[in-house]
């Protein structure tokens, strides 16, 4: 799409609106689902309490009032970034959210990385391949990843790495014990250690990664993998490739200019898969003890405490939309093709 | 000096896409190759520029340019050929771009391949060559992508994409096919032009043989895989000696009200290969001996070779070609 | 505006005051035609004419935003849904693509049974006997109706789309761009065969094509398009024998088609290309190509002019030169 100005700012204008009115419908979603759930005073002060502190803790938390009311209280509280308080942890949820974002991010960055990386050279492998040993075995591993249960492997990884071969550490978060001594920049732990200077404790950060890594990539790698074959496959065959070959165009560029062409298809694919890796990898994060967001999440459900829940929630809608958001305007700027809808 | 013979046999997964084809470019030479749908001509172009697809096989021949049999050269060298001394022009110019890139962008990655210079020069190039082929207002829409373009415009990009190579021989595969018909004269003119300019050859392939006409000093007529007859251009237009040359003329010059000649049947399905004369069965004096022998491409008259035995040969001209598999 | 030549009875076809836009673009500008009885009408023009706009109009596949389109007398562009089947059968078409037109996964007797559909109450035995006739009439084989398109050559595909449509007995077929997909030296096969169920059946045609020869042996009369308008129509020997109209003029140069010698110049060419931003110009859409533009070629609109014989030109250099000197049209010097 031409950088046109008005045109441009109009593009702008209505996909911000867009996401404002998405986030809106989503957070009332999970309002009026949540206050169906079943009574939360009996959460606080237990079943065998009195009428008389029944009553007083509904009116504590505001649920004598009118629906609308509630609903007006909610979005304000939403909007000034107060969640409410986690009965679990006893702090605000905000506060354990931002403690634990860090290390939910930093799993789903290197994962991501990964992936891409891995998965744009072995799609691009295939393609040119085309049928031959390296084209196979790229299929091969594809349709493991796609096939294979997440929880199931990274079980299975930690039996055959730790267990029986004792190469990885154990699978207990995100450092070795006694090992946090760095200050805490970023709460990335690999930049973290690095700037330290703490070589061991980046070690130690690096090795426990590698598991989890492995099988978050491992899974998500099929899709990026399918994606570049198939356009790459489609884009080689064409008459544009076609073309810059007879003009004497060597491979590389011809490589590039395929690479170019699947760009939207592509950033928008990376943007899924990273929307996914921070809000919604639950499991692993369990089974890995990582002290993310996603472990987080199930503390909290098992204990019947749903204001961090729904505050996930409301934060994984901010980071699709927000993502979804970054894509379509770099796609627009990437592909001419695009007009204004 | 012959630049460029061509002589082969060609089979494309089971069809015998082409069966002995025998062509001759020299130096300076603007070539016509006529032909329909299912002639062979575009294999022959791409068979010339070894960029057939992966299931063509090249059962025999050579392809000689400049001394060099094309059909031996390895990918390497023949990257180093494509562009620098041989250019291609295809059809549908549009899809010959790259949707996501500037016009000027990619005829600068051709002008860095072959000429060097960095990024800045390239461009500054780019649009220069831009306007040697009358794109309107250069400097400005050459940020302009394929699709913003009409396909006359997009058809004047691929030209500059091949001057900027400056090749030996220039081969123009349907380049006018899809424009308009007030277009392809200017598209025609450009390439003649161009071509002069350079020094360069002409292989100028299309099924429309008034546009070979305008461009080409001779013509090759191709049928079913096959080189039926060539000539000078004015000769084969004026008096086209194979069956099959003649029908096509009166199909475009024998229109009239209520009156629209054609030649009877359809090509001939090149899954098995033809036994005999090729067009024996749509042609009008064909005889019993036509569907047993595949006729040679003979001099038929004074620099004019026809492949059929009912045309008497004139004057004694000498026999058959040399290179020419009959 | 041009008033349709009177035939007798209602013209099968009249288009009346027709525009089209889409959004921005107009691609039809007040057109008005008729097509009559057993007549073809040839509508001839390159990319951005809007020949192909007007079939699809013709149609109903495309909605006018002005004027009427008629059928035997009856408004046909508000019709109503119901109605449209009936139009259907009355109106076909057969396009250019033969392997477009047809569903690959069907065979070639299921997409023309598909169309017998159009007819009404008729049991199943007698539409496979109406198919069979009309793959017959097409000089098709019969085992054509067993196999799926892609065995099928270009020319055999055309001939099965035109026997597609003529199963519904139509009285008027508007076929868009019919031989441009199929080799020159069989072009004449289809054309010739149009021709032939025409004086058979009296069915009328809209032929669209931006190749002369095919509209120059077919067509009764011709229509010239450029930039959505009429700029000259007339009948067949009129247009192609004396063409008056600089874009016919240059058509028929670029394509080859010499009328009677000496009737085209060299100044019969044009230069630069068609933009869609000439629609806006205030004068004729053709001046900034034409060699024969003045001043107020640029300046004002122009009306189609009858300049004799129902042979409407819309020219000033035309319309001008006749009044001071009738030589100019006729022998082509100015």
């Amino acid at each position: 799409m031409r950088r046109g100005g008005k045109a441009w700012s109009k593009f702008l204008l209505t996909r911000a609106t867009t996401v404002l009115f998405v986030l809106l419908l989503i957070s009332s979603a999970t309002f009026f689902i949540t206050r169906h759930l079943g009574n939360p005073v009996y959460l606080i002060v237990g079943a065998q309490a009195s009428e008389e502190i029944l009553e007083a803790a509904r009116q504590e938390i505001g649920l004598d009032r009118p629906i609308h009311e509630q609903y007006l209280l909610y979005l304000r509280s939403v909007a000034s970034g107060n969640f409410g308080v986690s009965r679990f942890t006893y702090n605000p949820v905000i506060e354990d959210i931002q403690r634990r974002l860090p290390a939910t991010l930093e799993l789903a960055t290197v994962a991501l990385l990964l992936t891409t990386i891995l998965g744009v050279i072995g799609g691009m492998l295939a393609a040119v391949s085309r049928g031959g040993i390296i084209s196979k075995t790229i299929d091969a591993v594809a349709s493991i990843g796609v096939s294979v249960d997440r929880p199931w492997f990274a079980l299975m990884l930690i039996y055959v790495f730790y267990f029986a071969l004792g190469l990885a550490p154990a699978p207990v978060g995100r450092i070795g014990t006694g090992l946090t001594g760095f200050p805490q920049v970023t709460g990335f732990f690999l930049i973290d250690t690095a700037l330290a200077g703490d070589w061991v404790a980046f070690v130690s950060a690096a090795r426990h990664m590698l598991l989890p890594v492995a099988v978050l990539a491992f899974t998500t790698l099929p899709y990026i993998l399918n994606l570049v074959r198939a356009n790459a496959t489609a884009a080689l065959q064409s008459s544009y490739i076609e073309n810059a070959r007879a003009f004497g165009l060597p491979k590389v560029t011809q490589y590039r200019y395929v690479l170019r062409n699947m760009l939207p298809s592509l950033l928008t694919l990376v943007a899924v898969n990273y929307a996914w890796l921070i809000s919604a990898n639950i499991i692993v994060e369990e089974i890995f003890s990582w002290p993310g967001l996603g472990s987080y999440t199930i503390q909290a459900m098992h204990n019947s405490d749903y204001d961090p829940v729904i505050a996930v929630v409301l934060l994984a809608a901010i980071v699709y939309t927000g993502l979804y958001f970054i894509v379509d305007v770099l796609s627009a700027m990437v592909d001419p093709r695009w007009t204004i809808d | 000096m012959k630049d460029l013979i061509v002589d082969l046999y060609n089979r494309n997964a089971a069809v015998h896409a082409l069966q002995g084809v025998g062509l001759e470019v020299a130096a300076g030479q603007r070539v016509g190759l006529v032909g329909e749908s299912g002639s062979g001509k575009t294999m022959t172009v791409r068979s010339i520029m070894r960029l057939l697809p992966p299931q063509a096989v090249v059962r025999g021949g050579r392809i000689l340019f400049d001394g060099t049999d094309l059909l031996t050269q390895r990918e390497g060298s023949m990257e180093r050929v494509r562009g620098r001394k041989i250019g291609v022009i295809f059809q549908n110019a549009q899809l010959a771009l790259n949707p996501v890139m500037s016009v000027g962008q990619q005829v600068a990655d051709v002008y860095r391949r072959h000429r060097g210079g960095n990024k800045g020069q390239a461009w500054t190039a780019a649009v220069e060559m831009l306007g040697r082929v009358a794109f309107p207002k250069p400097a400005v829409k050459a940020r302009a992508y394929p699709h913003e373009l009409s396909g006359g415009l997009c058809q004047r990009v691929l030209v500059a994409m091949s001057l900027v190579c400056s090749p030996r021989l220039l081969i123009a595969d349907e380049p006018t096919t899809g424009l308009d018909v007030t277009i392809q004269r200017q598209v025609v003119d450009l390439i003649v032009e161009m071509t002069a300019e350079l020094d360069s050859a002409l292989l100028f392939v299309s099924h429309d043989i008034d546009i070979v006409a305008d461009a080409c000093n001779s013509i090759a007529v191709m049928y079913a895989g096959r080189i039926v007859e060539t000539g000078p251009t004015e000769a084969i237009l004026s008096d086209p000696l194979h069956p099959y040359s003649r029908g096509l003329l009166k199909s475009l010059r024998g229109v009239s009200r209520e009156h629209m000649p054609f030649i009877a049947g359809q090509a001939p399905d090149l899954s098995s290969p033809v036994v005999g004369c090729a067009f024996a069965n749509r042609c009008e004096i064909a005889v019993e001996t036509c569907r047993e022998f595949r006729p040679p491409l003979e001099a038929k008259r004074h620099g004019r070779w026809v492949s059929c035995q009912r045309v008497e040969p004139e004057e004694a001209t000498g026999g058959s070609r040399d290179g020419i598999v009959a | 505006m041009a008033s349709s030549p009177e035939v007798g009875s209602p013209p099968t076809i009249k288009v009346e005051d027709v525009t089209k836009r889409f959004g921005k673009l107009t691609a039809l500008h007040r057109v008005s035609f008729g097509i009559g009885e057993g007549e073809t009408c040839g509508l001839v023009g390159e990319s951005g004419s809007g020949k192909t706009t007007l079939g699809r109009c013709v149609l109903k596949l495309l909605r006018i935003d002005a004027g009427r389109i008629e059928f035997r007398g009856k408004r046909i562009d508000n019709l109503p849904e119901r109605a449209f089947r009936a139009y259907r059968r009355s109106v076909q078409f057969v396009f250019q693509n033969p392997l477009a037109s047809f569903n690959p996964f069907y065979k070639i007797e299921t997409s023309l049974l598909e169309n017998t559909r159009l007819n009404p109450g008729v049991t199943r035995q007698k539409r496979l006997e109406r198919i069979r006739s009309e793959i017959e009439r097409v000089g098709l084989p019969k085992r054509v109706l067993e196999v799926k398109p892609t065995r099928l050559s270009g020319g055999q595909l055309q001939r099965a789309a035109l026997a597609r449509a003529l199963v519904t007995d139509p009285s008027f077929i508007v076929l868009d761009e019919p031989s441009s997909a199929l080799d020159i030296s069989t072009r004449g096969q289809i054309i010739t065969l149009l021709m032939d169920i025409q004086r058979e059946r009296g069915v009328s045609y809209l032929i669209i094509s931006h190749d002369l020869r095919v509209v120059r042996s077919i067509a009764h009369r011709v229509f010239v398009m450029y930039l959505g308008e009429i700029v000259e129509s007339g009948s067949n020997e009129a247009v192609f024998e004396s063409p008056k109209h600089p874009y016919t003029r240059a058509l028929l140069r670029a394509s080859k088609m010499e009328a009677p010698a000496g009737v085209l110049q060299a100044r019969d060419v044009l230069h630069g290309e068609v933009t869609q931003a000439d629609v806006a110009l205030p004068g004729c859409k053709l001046a900034p190509r034409c060699a024969y533009a003045n001043d107020r070629c640029h300046e004002e609109l122009q009306a189609l002019v009858d300049t004799g014989d129902a042979h409407m030109v819309r020219c000033w250099r035309t319309t001008e030169a006749r009044a001071s000197s009738p030589e100019w049209v006729e022998r082509g010097r100015v």
